[in-house]
């Protein structure tokens, strides 16, 4: 799992991802700043429930995908169907292009995680 | 570049430029000052922007471009900065390098992280305190009055305070602060702070006066905790008369920055929100304030679509997303939200903000982003005029 993020990483734009669990429970991290782990799982898992509660009130919890773009960075949410894959993005970079990096590490995490 | 490329570039120039001349938008000029810039018309492309940037000061769009096209013309400056910076990075050098990203070319992120990495060597610094909490009271204006950007704009100060309590700005930005934010006794205190040493000072004695005239008619609290009246703030969303009226006499001006923010005419964005049911796909809409007020809503789920909701699980929903959203980015500490989408079997919710308002919009999962993102693009500008 660890080498997935690493690969991720090394994408153009990419700060840092992370891989938190159904449960909100950080289960991988690959940051810039390793002291700000848990926050930033603790972030991420909260965004996470939160969408899922919303969803739940009209008949699901699933979603694939969501994005963020702040003034000053970026973050892409992926439901892998096992796990949730969270990537902290530079604020200048061209989404379209770095989603198909985040989109490819997503699948092999699901896969990943099959296998286990 | 060959013969075919200086053509083909040529005319799209020629048609650039005929377009902004026929229909000025902020997304035509910002298109030709780009166009300019590939050409290595670096002046003309900084003259066209900033002549956009006139006419539409509170364009995102135009701000966009006016920091890129600043930061490729002041390429060699900030080169020989970094350089410096890199061979003696003493305290005067990061501050340095931090004002050229901050006044020059609008990067507060990176100006605030060389400030960061400047204090964590030179914790004691007084420059690099007060650049810090100024660029931290400037992105709480431009980026939806933020509690946590103001309260990191007070600890600056203070620090200055603390190491200088001579230092003029520190002490006239919190007397700014404090009236801003409602805090009206902490303001009186810092004010008669600095006639202590400046009892000349005009200005400040009559903000104090007015200050003690108008205090009644606001009923502050008693115990003015600042933590509490900078989340009333950022709930609010925009500054009281009082403040605007009181707190004149220091405009932040950073370049691509509007230089003072502006409330959104709602009237105007219910009508252009009504407009985004022509894109393909389209379920609904509905713009937020970012306190989570409703503003305005359509509804039009299509025929056919599996997705029977009420008009209030929709506003719900969207809602949701919307606060979401918002609590992420403010609890990263990346700014505020500017845009954002979410994708899964509910369909594609695009949401963005402007100003203190968020608009989602609820379309079909086949509804394509090349129709949505134009239409967004075109919201925008509308309402930039």
């Amino acid at each position: 799992m660890k080498e997935i993020l690493a690969q991720l990483n090394q994408e153009v734009g990419v700060k840092g991802s992370i891989v938190v669990g159904p449960d909100g429970i950080l289960i991988e991290s690959l940051l810039e700043t390793p002291q700000e782990k848990d926050l930033i799982a603790a972030i991420a898992s909260t965004a996470i429930n939160s969408i899922k509660e919303a969803l739940v009130k009209v008949g699901t919890s699933r979603f694939d995908q969501f994005i963020l773009e702040a003034s000053f960075g970026k973050m892409v949410f992926v439901d892998t169907g096992n796990v949730y894959l969270v990537a902290l993005l530079d604020k200048g970079i061209n989404l379209d292009n770095t989603l198909i990096a985040v989109n490819g590490a997503a699948h092999r995490l699901a896969s990943t995680a099959r296998i286990k | 570049m060959g013969i075919f490329d200086t053509l083909k570039h040529s005319g799209e120039l020629k048609k650039l430029e005929a377009e902004v001349k026929k229909t000025p938008s902020p997304l035509g000029y910002a298109n030709l000052a780009e166009k300019y810039l590939s050409l290595g018309k670096v002046e003309t492309a900084l003259e066209t922007i900033r002549q956009a940037f006139k006419l539409y000061p509170t364009s995102g769009r135009i701000a966009e471009a006016y920091r890129h096209i600043m930061g490729v013309g002041q390429q060699d400056k900030i080169l020989a900065l970094e350089k410096k910076l890199s061979e003696n990075p003493i305290s005067m050098n990061f501050t340095q390098l931090a004002l050229m990203y901050h006044k020059e070319l609008g990067e507060m992120d990176k100006a605030l992280e060389l400030c960061r990495q400047g204090l964590a060597r030179y914790p004691e610094d007084e420059n690099l305190h007060l650049l810090n909490g100024q660029i931290r009271y400037e992105r709480f204006h431009y980026e939806g009055f933020l509690a946590q950007d103001v309260l990191k704009a007070i600890e600056h100060f203070d620090a200055v305070i603390r190491l200088n309590h001579l230092n003029y700005k520190a002490l006239l930005l919190l007397v700014k602060i404090y009236v801003e934010m409602a805090a009206f006794n902490r303001a009186t205190t810092t004010a008669e702070l600095i006639l202590r040493f400046a009892p000349g000072d005009e200005y400040i004695y009559q903000l104090k006066e007015t200050i003690k005239r108008e205090m009644p008619r606001w009923t502050p609290s008693a115990e003015e905790d600042i933590e509490t009246l900078a989340k009333d703030l950022e709930k609010r969303g925009f500054l009281t008369e009082l403040a605007q009226k009181l707190t004149t006499f220091y405009q932040p001006e950073i370049i691509g920055y509007h230089t003072k923010p502006l409330k959104p005419d709602y009237e105007k964005m219910a009508n252009l929100v009504k407009n985004f049911d022509t894109i393909e796909g389209f379920q609904s809409a509905a713009a937020f304030e970012t306190n989570g007020r409703l503003l305005t809503s359509v509804i039009k789920p299509p025929p056919g679509v599996n997705l029977e909701l009420t008009k209030e699980q929709i506003t719900t929903l969207l809602s949701d997303i919307a606060r979401t959203a918002l609590e992420a980015v403010k609890r990263m500490d990346i700014g505020a939200i500017k845009q954002g989408i979410l994708t899964g079997p509910v369909g594609q919710i695009n949401f963005f903000r402007i100003s203190n308002i968020i608009v989602c919009i609820l379309t079909n999962q086949t509804a394509k982003q090349d129709k949505i993102k134009p239409e967004i693009d075109w919201f925008l500008d509308m309402m930039s005029f």
